[in-house]
């Protein structure tokens, strides 16, 4: 037998104080991988849970930013729509837009006029809307073009239609209208009451050219210059939209357009009504992913105090040799960070997977519909991805506790006594 | 009362140990004094149930006595708080047991790296010397299999290699044969004795088997929880001695028709000095492993005997 004394002089030149976290995390490592169908299974119900969350607020939040975005991304979020609600003694004109613009904050006033009128196309006519709108009225307004380059606006003969209106004067081919002359008439009873001028004693008749086609909603619509009916005698606008600088302004100058009498409405009220709505949705949704999370904490709990009990003997050794107690508890909690973190990143995997695949379906049905728009219905933010681990690290720390507590004060000598 | 001197490992000063079972209090030691000589091999021995796994508990500072002080090297052992006296075992002591215990996830050389690991060697470091551990034993081609495969001969010289690997100056043993054949813990016995005498480790052997007996330079007799240090006669009386040495011999002659085992006289006289047992029923086994160790003995320079104790 080979009974060469041991060499102490390199122990002695490498001798740290106690067991290092590499070799811990290394234990840790090794004792989930000797019952890896446990740490699978383990693990698998924490990807499930974190997954079923992850998926649902994931969702809940690619609607909710499906829809804020189609409010936000266009410009009106930063407009106060204002109109008068007794138009004959508040009367939202050319000064009152003067006294607008002077406030903080206002970058600009954009103004609108809006008529019942007939628009009429060779033999055929409608009812329609007709609108005097400034370029930034147009601008704020989230129309789609479908037709033409541009939703504007260059002379007084000219106008933008909607599709609306060519469907009900029986024009198909949206593409046929454009650069056609269409006449324009609004009644004498309307110029009277928005000049206030009671003489006037014939309808408002134009014939103006089509430069454009958008897409704005259900009811008839034509678009004209505001300077076309200005210079025509109608001096009260419908509808003023005043911007302001950016979303945080809204409230402070929608206050003193109100002072002044008149109603405000922004697209800031229905953002918040929409975001209210859905952070209950997202609260409900992650609370039935969350069922799913409990199921896989007490699956966790179960693992670890298993865990605890096969290895009894095992930390009685350990601490027999040399182990303290703190460095026990730290393998334990080095364990039960591992399950909950590996739960964790598949988890958020497989719910960004299962998104994208479902994602994906939702466009190809949109695609194979004609909406060619791309969209997701799925978001995962930073925030979410870090609070995820952030709670799944505490959640691994809370259901850690007892074990490794209870392992931490494993009397050796219990542990090793002999059968 | 045990003196203290500087030949003195450990100094077991008045200890006391009290359990309370409800009600009930058990007095596991009573007034315990004892040292232990350094690079003695050091026998604990007594009946079970006499107190000695407590004894033992409390020298390696995993039972705190009730009163009471266990002196190692000048160090108050329960002077130190519970995570310095496991960096105490971690550092100077190693530990075999009657059941190997181990990590079952690790390897055996991870397992003897172990009380390495837990003062603080990187896994390097410690693999290196945890082969030289493992050659000791004779084990070097198990290093990277599961302990748990290995026959409980060869987990015992594992847990030796483990025992050793820190290089401690002391090396503790409790009931280390227990649950082996003769042959494989003869073995562990012979390293042991080796440990003893070629790399001067203090060995402290607890039993309650006599078997071994021969092989001590110290021993310390437990009973009722109370300890005597003896000179190996084990209270004896003059004619007590004359008898057992005649009931030996018998044996002896007995074991001569087993081929390989006929005694030298040498050996008779070293076996007649340790293996006295009080009690007549454990004779024969008694005998025969205690030829086998002198075996050993022999081959390592014997043990500081004391025939004339016997004469």
């Amino acid at each position: 037998m080979n009974t060469a004394p041991i060499n102490t002089s390199a122990k002695k030149k490498y001798s740290a104080k106690y067991i290092r976290m590499r070799i811990l995390l290394s234990m840790a490592y090794k004792n989930l991988l000797f019952k890896r169908l446990r740490t699978f299974l383990t693990v698998l119900g924490v990807v499930i849970g974190i997954g079923a969350i992850v998926f649902l607020v994931s969702l809940g939040l690619g609607l909710q930013k499906v829809v804020t975005d189609e409010i936000v991304g266009s410009n009106s979020v930063k407009a106060i729509d204002v109109s008068s609600p007794k138009p004959k003694t508040i009367k939202l004109n050319q000064d009152a837009i003067n006294k607008f613009e002077k406030y903080p904050k206002v970058d600009s006033v954009a103004q609108t006029f809006s008529f019942a009128g007939k628009a009429v196309f060779q033999s055929s006519n409608t009812d329609t809307v007709i609108n005097g709108s400034d370029q930034n009225y147009l601008d704020l307004s989230s129309f789609k073009l479908v037709e033409g380059d541009k939703i504007a606006i260059p002379s007084d003969d000219q106008v933008i239609v909607n599709t609306s209106l060519l469907k009900t004067i029986g024009i198909s081919d949206n593409a046929k209208i454009m650069n056609q002359k269409i006449k324009l008439v609004i009644p004498k009873e309307k110029r009277q009451e928005a000049s206030g001028n009671a003489e006037v004693d014939e309808d408002f008749e134009r014939e103006v050219t089509v430069v454009g086609v958008i897409d704005s909603g259900s009811g008839a619509e034509v678009f004209t210059t505001d300077t076309l009916l200005l210079t025509s005698g109608f001096q009260d606008y419908n509808q003023v939209k005043v911007v302001v600088a950016s979303k945080e302004d809204v409230a402070a100058v929608r206050k003193q357009i109100e002072s002044q009498g008149f109603l405000t409405a922004s697209p800031v009220d229905t953002l918040d009504q929409i975001n209210q709505v859905f952070t209950i949705l997202n609260f409900l949704l992650a609370g039935f992913g969350g069922i799913g999370m409990v199921i896989a904490v007490l699956g966790m709990f179960n693992t670890l105090t298993i865990s605890l009990l096969e290895r009894t003997k095992e930390i009685g050794l350990l601490i027999s040799l040399g182990a303290r107690r703190k460095d026990v508890k730290r393998l334990f909690i080095i364990e039960a960070l591992a399950l909950s973190f590996m739960g964790a990143v598949f988890g958020i995997l497989t719910a960004w997977g299962l998104g994208k695949a479902i994602n994906l379906a939702l466009f190809n049905l949109a695609e194979s519909r004609g909406v060619n728009d791309t969209f997701s219905v799925f978001f995962i933010p930073m925030w979410l991805i870090v609070g995820i681990l952030a709670f799944t690290a505490i959640t691994g720390l809370i259901v850690v506790a007892y074990p490794a507590r209870r392992a931490s004060r494993i009397s050796p000598i219990d542990a090793l006594r002999h059968e | 009362m045990a003196e203290r001197s500087p030949e003195t490992l450990i100094s077991v000063e008045q200890v006391e140990k009290k359990f309370f079972l409800d009600t009930e209090t058990v007095d596991a030691l009573k007034n315990v004094n004892f040292t232990i000589p350094k690079q003695s091999f050091s026998i604990i021995y007594g009946p079970s149930g006499s107190g000695k796994s407590t004894l033992l508990n409390t020298i390696v500072g995993l039972e705190p006595p009730t009163s009471g002080h266990v002196v190692i090297e000048g160090q108050d052992l329960y002077a130190l708080n519970a995570d310095q006296r496991a960096n105490f075992r971690a550092r100077t002591l190693g530990m075999v047991y009657q059941t190997n215990y181990w990590v079952n996830s690790l390897t055996v050389l991870e397992n003897v790296c172990m009380p390495l690991f837990l003062s603080g060697y990187s896994k390097k470091q410690a693999a290196l010397i945890a082969m030289e551990s493992l050659e000791m034993v004779g084990m070097t081609k198990f290093a990277k299999k599961r302990p748990t495969l290995l026959s409980g001969g060869q987990q015992q010289r594992v847990s030796m290699a483990r025992a050793i690997v820190a290089n401690p100056d002391l090396i503790v043993a409790d009931e280390p044969t227990g649950n082996l054949d003769t042959k494989n813990g003869d073995m562990i016995m012979n390293l042991l004795s080796d440990l003893n005498h070629k790399l001067h480790k203090t060995i402290i052997l607890v039993t309650h088997n006599l078997e071994y007996l021969s092989l001590s330079t110290h021993r310390v007799q437990i009973k009722d929880g109370t300890a005597a240090e003896d000179d190996g006669s084990y209270g004896l009386t003059s004619e007590q001695k004359k008898e057992k040495i005649k009931r030996l011999q018998e044996t002896l002659l007995k074991q001569k028709n087993s081929p390989g085992k006929a005694p030298t006289i040498a050996e008779i006289t070293s076996l007649l000095s340790g293996a006295g047992s009080p009690a007549p029923n454990n004779q024969d086994k008694t005998t025969q492993a205690g030829i086998q160790v002198n075996k050993s003995q022999a081959s390592v320079d014997g043990v500081s005997q004391k025939p004339k104790d016997v004469a």
